[in-house]
């Protein structure tokens, strides 16, 4: 029989050559997705590498190729979850101007994600906790990034005397603990509601509360026509 | 403000041998390691009278988990109902939490973290429930707000959760707790909200309540 010269033969559907390093990083990010679902439905302390495997369709083998054990995967779905969230973040913060809007951004963007990605944030901001000492350092990293952001409102304030030096640090953890808690819950889709409390802890140490509810007001306004 | 009464706690938690050494084994070899035989045998009793008295660690630590929780808000409620007027009674709970603390290190480490790597969502969800029950004497200033409807209903969560996450990261990291300094940093997230930032202020500077006699069970 003629063969067809090879420029015309139909490729098999799907079957694209992919090079060993492709197919590596598809793998890897398939084993953190899964463990992301695993550690959020199951709490992480029970969770096991069997669990992960059989949610990612592989071997036990396989995920060793990848993660040293399973504190390496769970570091790994935290630095995949907060750096997508910290991109989300930029660029939502990047289009507003001055310290007020921009952090309402952040917030609101924050917000939406967590309701529109209830697991990543479980892990994010409740399971990383049961990690141990350097998944607890590495989540600490994140809130010493919310602190320094918050500390843009001394720049904006004309309160006198400004906050005091613990104001930022009992924002940012008592977000994260508010946030934790609705999430625990299973109310991670509702947080949006609460937007307008949490941004009016968050600006009105730095603007006073009848400037903060006014700069508020206008951000939500914007929303409303975007 | 009352917590809920949880399953199997214990009048005296530190008079139950097996609660003392299960904190202790946790706190020298972590959740995971921690083994009932090492406790049976660190609370000076056989493996069969563990058994007789729990179906494994994770009842015993659910029960030791309760027994703290019930002595820990003992002595916060009794401080908090012993002084009139707020804030000065949430002032009086803060220390007397700070106090139970800084006396009963390991047992608090064992509530704040050690509790955590835990298999059973109830213990979280108990854990969880205690901070909010320490958030309900804060919202107890809202009587006291000039306009009550005005005070974010998040702000006693955020004042307390800004404790519980500074807490529940200097236990992880094995840090000194210093929680008597956290106290007026604590009041002033506190009061803030319902009395506004000169009553808040104070509380920055005031000094702090004599201290009442110790808390019961020496220094675990």
């Amino acid at each position: 029989m003629a063969r067809l010269p090879q420029h015309l033969a139909k490729a098999p559907v799907g079957r694209e050559r992919l090079s060993r390093e492709e197919l590596d990083r598809h793998q890897r990010r398939r084993i953190i997705e899964a463990a992301t679902g695993v550690f959020a439905k199951r709490g992480y302390p029970p969770s096991t590498v069997d669990n992960i495997a059989d949610a990612a369709k592989i071997a036990v083998g396989s995920f060793y190729v990848h993660f040293a054990n399973k504190e390496d995967c769970l570091l790994a779905a935290y630095d995949l979850v907060v750096g997508e969230a910290r991109e989300r973040v930029a660029a939502a913060t990047a289009a507003q101007s001055g310290w007020p809007r921009q952090a309402l951004a952040a917030l609101h963007e924050l917000l939406v994600l967590i309701a529109a990605e209830p697991l990543q944030a479980r892990l994010a901001l409740v399971e990383i906790q049961t990690g141990g000492p350097v998944a607890l350092a590495r989540y600490g990293e994140t809130l010493d990034l919310v602190i320094g952001s918050l500390a843009g409102g001394r720049e904006v304030t004309d309160l006198d005397p400004p906050p005091p030096e613990t104001q930022e640090a009992a924002t940012a953890n008592g977000l994260a603990w508010l946030l934790a808690q609705r999430i625990l819950r299973g109310e991670a889709k509702d947080v949006s509601e609460l937007f307008g409390q949490m941004a009016e802890v968050v600006l009105e140490p730095y603007l006073g509360g009848a400037r903060a509810r006014r700069e508020i007001a206008a951000f939500e306004k914007d929303l409303v026509s975007a | 403000v009352r917590l809920a009464e949880g399953p199997g706690g214990r009048a005296d938690p530190f008079a139950e041998p097996l609660y003392v050494a299960l904190i202790d084994v946790i706190a020298e070899r972590g959740y995971e390691a921690t083994d009932v035989d090492s406790v049976a045998r660190r609370a000076g009793l056989t493996r069969d009278e563990f058994d007789a008295r729990f179906s494994g660690k994770e009842e015993c630590v659910q029960k030791a988990f309760e027994a703290f929780i019930e002595d820990f808000l003992r002595h916060v409620q009794r401080a908090y109902d012993g002084k009139p007027g707020w804030p000065g009674a949430l002032r009086a709970a803060a220390y007397a939490a700070a106090d139970w603390m800084n006396d009963h290190p390991r047992t608090a480490r064992f509530g704040g973290v050690g509790v955590l790597a835990a298999r059973s969502e109830m213990i979280r969800v108990r854990r969880e429930e205690v901070f909010q029950y320490c958030a309900t004497l804060i919202d107890a200033g809202r009587a006291e707000a000039a306009d009550p409807s005005a005070v974010p209903q998040a702000a006693p969560i955020m004042a307390i959760g800004a404790i519980a996450q500074i807490l529940t990261q200097r236990m992880q990291k094995g840090e000194e707790l210093e929680t008597e300094r956290m106290v007026p940093a604590m009041m002033y997230q506190a009061v803030r909200p319902y009395l506004g930032e000169e009553a808040a202020r104070q509380e920055l500077t005031m000094a702090r309540p004599d201290r009442p006699g110790s808390s019961s069970g020496g220094s675990r």
